[in-house]
């Protein structure tokens, strides 16, 4: 609010330098904002056009901002005329330009969390229906692109550490793979060199190394045509060089030189050979087909020709690339598609239009279906299948953070079995297990309550744990678990296949007693739906939105409002210092009360009323009825025999949501997540959010023909996330280059 | 050292220079007409650095109430007006015993304020640069440049800026790579990379120095692979066009400097081979006591050896559980005063605090063990120690700690230097220190980063004169 009353100070002060503008000021600013009011405690009448001053630039970064994003002047007031406010915008940023200062509003549209600042009615009303594209870029790959890439290397990673060069700092629900975010510099250059130098001495002389055994051994990729000039005494001839070049070229880039290519590299090749020997000479040459920036970057410029609109399509080569490293973390080679490869198939001419390009992304995203495969496969113990789709889920709810979480030791003890990283296996299940299905996908993900817990992926993972279990007599626990195995088989019912009395008391997060809980050898299977409904009220989407000793209502409001409502709330004020109180006597709800003094409740009342409804549950994800007061809850029922318990508020209220349709109170977390469900702005919100992980960028109103068909393939295809994902796939947006 | 640096460089200078040493050539005039090289080393803890902490202990009793809860940490009696006390008449605090040997180039500085920034776990860029960015698990934009990217510009070298670290964000756990902590920038959105790997770190600092034949060898490659990848990136740029021209640039320049670099360094080698550290287990330990203590080697011989004027250690994150100390709580568990086995967390965060003044210590000790002019090298140097969350885990920026050592301040040294209270006449902020480095520097700014609005903007401007004089 601070912010806004500041931007209309500065309108009103900029306003006084131009002819125009009086009244462009005196319609918009002097309301609320003159010398004399200085609503907002702030006088900004001073601010000058000295563009040296660091203060100057910062107060017009403001007002170019909240100008072009429109949150300014605020919605209840009359709006400026637009070519009045873009004089006024165009002349910040040609003063900006003058100094050589970036826009900071340019920086921001790029990042993540700028995403939703775009008015949403307007992407999905129609108006905007010119040709899409996205810019010609360079995308930095993935640290998984890198990983499956070293992995296919064989042994190498048994020979010598290979460091991850492209590491992405995440952040929890945030898309963080952008194309515009990631660079390669000097620092990422080093390393990147260290590895290259490994890989080039692996695939040519080998990498001795002691094993464990204490004998040295050779680490050698064995390829007959790099063996050729290594082991030879004399220097290689031009079809030995050029045939050894080539083979890089194929395995780095996927294709074979061009000749000016080969040229070049053969020219370094000769020099270092000259200098150095046939095998460092080699090695270069090597390196420096890996460190291509092809490699490095995948390459979308649009080299087709360019259409009517001045776009041009990608290029088979580049439109293979892209699809393979959407859906997969492996090059398009190395994507099956029927008999054959993605790239052989661009190749061929067979995804030349959107109709064939959607098939073939239906084809490998069927080809991976998780409905009938192991589990495990996708855990972190067992790494992953498909996991560009599971990445999805994980960047958007931010399950996968539960584990960063810290619960304090005295609320859990030590080994307690307070196991975060199995719940968020359990809930990668339930996330992928809806996918696979594909029907009503994201209604599902919001309101099923079939979970899976501790699933092991097949009945026959289930009975060799078990086995595993019963004759592991070397567990220190091993009488424990025999005699609760016998006890739960006496009873009828079936043993969790966990070692360990501490692992299996995890399932308390699901409100199941592990003493007598009888585990379910088919999974997914129903939890009680008065106790859960979807991903939200998922022990580890609640862990991981939850405080180190408390429900985090706040962000749990501001996820909701962020993630499907399309909607922002801006930062914390400087000047606020946010503290909840630790007044335990009072409940949650009741500590959180200082936020609806007048200040706060304008950005609080967006996020509290989502949040609170989550009330239903403890920091720890379990499902509860009572609040406990005057004490720091923790998992051991017998520390709270004598504790004060409150009957439970769980009322909270969607407001201000772009679907009027389901404004309102709620009860509890069960109605608001139903009524979210069911809303359009949030299955929009979602294909927003979608489209940002599948292109790596934000969305603009130029992409509005993208969302709409996305959305309508989704709804026309019953709720299909695979039909969602082919139509990005297929789209102008993902396409075309201008 | 000195004297075989300066013995080393002057046998060149008869011999006929290479315009490649300059820089050397540039420090040796430098001493030659009385200037002498200026160092700055930071170190960075995260969780905050406790003021109460920082009192000398028989000043205590007057200067420092209890928490506010039980358990909780002390905090500092706020100030009327400046305190300025000299250290030689009263006791360290326990925490900075290992700087006792310093005592008369020790500060410690209290009362600062940098509310311009944000608060939380970490103030990421705003700390080192004075301005308002990101938010709890995103470091945001760097608006401009950090003090030790600044300084890194006004004092060239070869690697003009060394960032040392433990892990990545302040919120995530250790890396094996570089990474970008988010508290460092050259300048607007050019954040500074941090090496979180000490055994990376030596070899892309060191490894020119490597000896043999065959490292001479793979140098004369690594050169002409450098050559042929400038010209091959060229061909590229030509090719594309103008799209995403930012990123080749990038990749480009990445290439430029190394090559750069190399050529800078060559003839050097025998000089930074003589400071270079000697690499034992600790550099490839995952003990992150023994990556912090490699990290120290590896910033003192950095310092020492004249390929960098700053570095910058970023001590720790808050996901570094301290093993080696016998400490079983992560940083992140001790600022919220979780119970940690053995000892109460104030107790926990105090062996930390201890262990990376050690490190400073040893740092200190190292340099002035060099001859430099008149002195040593401590003398030109300075070591800033503090926190990028300010005064605590959940800094609020209302007071922000620093303990300075080294000779470079003339009028820092043996004080314990308290700053009248926020909003307090006579109360100053983190940018004026800030202009103090620049100032010290020999470029020096009038402001520094962004103003807080709730203070007189002249209060605001220019350095410390109390660090000056």
């Amino acid at each position: 609010m601070l912010r806004c009353h500041i931007i209309a100070l500065v309108l009103c002060a900029f306003a006084l330098q131009l002819p125009a503008s009086p009244v462009f000021f005196s319609k918009h600013c002097t309301e609320c904002h003159d010398a004399e009011t200085t609503k907002g405690s702030l006088n900004l009448e001073s601010l000058d056009t000295d563009f040296s001053q660091p203060v100057t630039v910062d107060s017009w970064q403001k007002v170019l901002e909240q100008l072009e994003t429109h949150q300014m002047p605020p919605r209840k007031k009359s709006r400026p005329d637009p070519s009045a406010q873009e004089k006024l915008t165009t002349w910040i940023r040609s003063e900006l330009a003058r100094r050589n200062i970036a826009p900071t509003i340019d920086h921001k549209r790029r990042h993540p969390d700028f995403g939703n600042r775009l008015d949403h009615n307007t992407l999905f009303d129609g108006s905007r229906s010119g040709p899409a594209s996205s810019p010609p870029r360079l995308w930095r790959l993935s640290p998984h692109i890198y990983d499956e890439f070293v992995k296919n290397l064989g042994g190498l990673r048994h020979a010598v550490t290979i460091h991850q060069p492209f590491a992405i700092d995440e952040n929890k629900g945030i898309i963080a793979d952008y194309s515009a975010q990631h660079l390669a510099d000097s620092a990422t250059l080093q390393l990147l060199m260290m590895n290259c130098q490994s890989i080039a001495s692996y695939q040519t002389t080998g990498i001795l190394k002691r094993e464990w055994d204490g004998r040295m051994r050779l680490h050698r990729q064995d390829e007959e045509v790099f063996r050729a000039i290594v082991d030879s005494k004399t220097a290689p001839t031009n079809a030995r060089l050029s045939a050894a070049i080539s083979h890089e070229y194929r395995l780095f880039l996927g294709r074979a030189p061009t000749a000016s290519e080969l040229e070049n590299t053969m020219e370094l090749a000769g020099k270092a050979i000259q200098s150095a020997g046939n095998a460092l000479g080699l090695q270069a040459a090597l390196v420096s087909v890996m460190l291509k920036p092809e490699v490095i970057y995948r390459l979308e410029i649009g080299f087709g020709e360019p259409d009517e609109h001045g776009r041009r399509r990608l290029s088979p080569h580049e439109l293979a690339l892209a699809l393979a490293y959407a859906l997969t973390d492996k090059p398009p080679e190395q994507v099956s598609v029927g008999s054959g490869s993605l790239l052989s198939l661009a190749r061929s001419g067979k995804l030349d239009s959107p109709d064939q390009i959607r098939r073939t992304v239906r084809h490998i995203l069927d080809a991976n279906d998780m409905s009938v495969a192991d589990y495990r496969m996708f855990t972190e113990d067992h790494k992953v299948r498909n996991t560009r789709t599971l990445r999805f889920f994980r960047d958007f709810f931010g399950y996968h953070h539960a584990p960063r979480v810290f619960k304090d030791e005295n609320r859990i003890s030590v080994n307690s079995g307070f196991d975060t990283k199995r719940i968020v296996t359990d809930a990668d299940q339930f996330v992928m297990h809806i996918f696979d299905k594909d029907h009503d996908v994201l209604r599902q993900l919001l309101t099923s309550n079939n979970y899976f817990v501790t699933y092991l992926g097949s009945d026959e993972h289930f009975r060799h744990d078990l086995k595993y279990i019963r004759e592991n007599v070397n567990d220190s626990g091993y009488k424990t678990n025999i005699a609760y195995i016998k006890r739960i088989e006496a009873a009828g019912k079936t043993p969790i296949p966990l070692e360990g009395p501490s692992s299996r008391t995890y399932v308390g997060f699901y409100n199941l007693d592990h003493e007598t809980w009888d585990y379910p050898r088919r999974q997914p299977f129903p939890l009680p739906k008065s106790q859960r409904a979807g991903i939200l009220t998922h022990p580890a989407w609640l862990i991981a939105w939850s405080g180190n000793f408390d429900n985090d209502p706040i962000r749990r409001g501001k996820w909701i409002r962020e993630h499907l409502l399309a909607d922002h709330v801006p930062e914390i004020p400087i000047t606020v210092d946010a503290v909840i109180s630790e007044e335990r006597d009072h409940t949650l709800r009741k500590r959180l009360e200082p936020t609806r003094a007048r200040e706060c409740w304008t950005c609080h009342k967006k996020m509290n009323p989502l949040g609170l409804p989550f009330e239903n549950f403890d920091d720890f994800g379990r499902f509860r009825t009572t609040e406990m007061l005057d004490d720091i809850l923790t998992i051991f029922p017998d520390r709270h025999r004598d504790a004060r318990n409150v009957r439970l508020e769980t009322s909270g209220e969607i407001t201000d949501s772009g679907d009027a349709a389901i404004d309102g109170p709620v009860a509890d977390v069960f109605e608001l997540v139903e009524k979210l469900a069911g809303s359009v702005r949030v299955r929009q919100s979602f294909v927003r959010h979608n489209f940002r992980y599948w292109l790596g960028r934000n969305e603009t109103f130029a992409d509005s023909s993208t969302l709409i068909a996305a959305d309508k393939a989704y709804m026309d295809n019953g709720g299909s996330m695979k039909a969602l994902i082919a139509s990005l796939l297929s789209s102008d947006s993902f396409l075309y280059r201008k | 050292m000195i004297s075989h640096r300066r013995h080393f460089l002057k046998g060149l200078t008869a011999g006929g220079i290479s315009p490649l040493l300059l820089p050397f050539l540039h420090n040796l005039r430098a001493e030659d007409n009385g200037l002498l090289p200026k160092r700055f080393l930071f170190v960075v803890k995260s969780s905050g650095l406790t003021p109460a902490e920082l009192v000398p202990s028989d000043l205590a009793p007057s200067m420092v109430k209890p928490g506010e809860k039980e358990g909780w940490p002390a905090e500092l009696v706020p100030a009327k007006a400046l305190i300025d006390i000299p250290l030689k008449d009263h006791q360290l605090p326990a925490s900075l015993q290992p700087l006792a040997g310093f005592a008369d180039q020790l500060t410690i500085l209290q009362g600062l304020s940098g509310k311009m920034c944000r608060g939380g776990h970490s103030a990421w860029y705003g700390a080192l640069g004075c301005y308002y960015t990101g938010n709890e698990g995103n470091p945001g934009r760097a608006a401009s440049a950090t003090v030790d990217g600044a300084l890194a510009l006004a004092l060239p070298s070869i690697f003009p800026h060394v960032g040392l670290t433990l892990g990545g964000k302040v919120l995530t756990g250790v890396k094996d790579s570089v990474v970008y902590p988010g508290i460092s920038a050259l300048a607007a959105d050019r954040p500074l990379p941090y090496q979180a790997s000490p055994a990376m770190a030596y070899k892309s600092l060191f490894g020119i120095a490597a000896a043999g034949k065959a490292a001479v060898a793979e140098n004369h490659l690594q050169t002409m692979l450098l050559d042929h990848m400038v010209d091959d990136i060229k061909r590229v740029q030509r090719q594309i066009g103008n799209a995403d021209q930012e990123k080749l640039d990038h990749y480009l320049s990445a290439f430029d400097s190394l090559r750069d670099r190399r050529r800078r360094l060559k003839g050097l080698e025998a000089d930074i081979r003589a400071a270079a550290p000697t690499v034992t287990d600790k550099f490839t330990s995952e003990v992150e006591t023994d990556r912090i203590e490699a990290h120290f080697d590896i910033a003192a011989a950095t310092l020492i050896s004249g390929i960098s004027n700053v570095v910058n250690v970023r001590a720790d994150t808050l996901e570094v559980t301290y093993r080696g100390l016998g400490i079983s709580k992560h940083v992140h568990g001790l600022g919220h005063s979780e119970s940690v086995a053995g000892m109460s967390p104030v107790e926990a965060r105090r062996r930390i605090r201890t262990f990376h003044l050690e490190q400073v210590a040893r740092v200190a000790s190292k340099l002035k063990a060099v001859p430099e002019g008149d002195g040593n090298m401590l003398d030109n140097t300075l070591i800033v120690y503090l926190s990028d969350a300010a005064e605590k885990h959940h800094g609020s920026g209302i007071e922000w700690p620093f303990i300075l050592l080294g000779g470079l301040a003339p009028g820092g040294g043996g004080r314990y230097l308290q700053y009248p209270a926020y909003q307090q006449p006579g109360h100053h902020t983190i940018a004026n220190l800030y202009n103090t480095f620049m100032h010290l520097s020999g470029h020096p700014t009038d402001h520094f980063g962004r103003l807080d609005n709730q203070l007189p903007v002249a209060l605001q401007k220019g350095p410390l004169p109390q660090l000056l004089s």
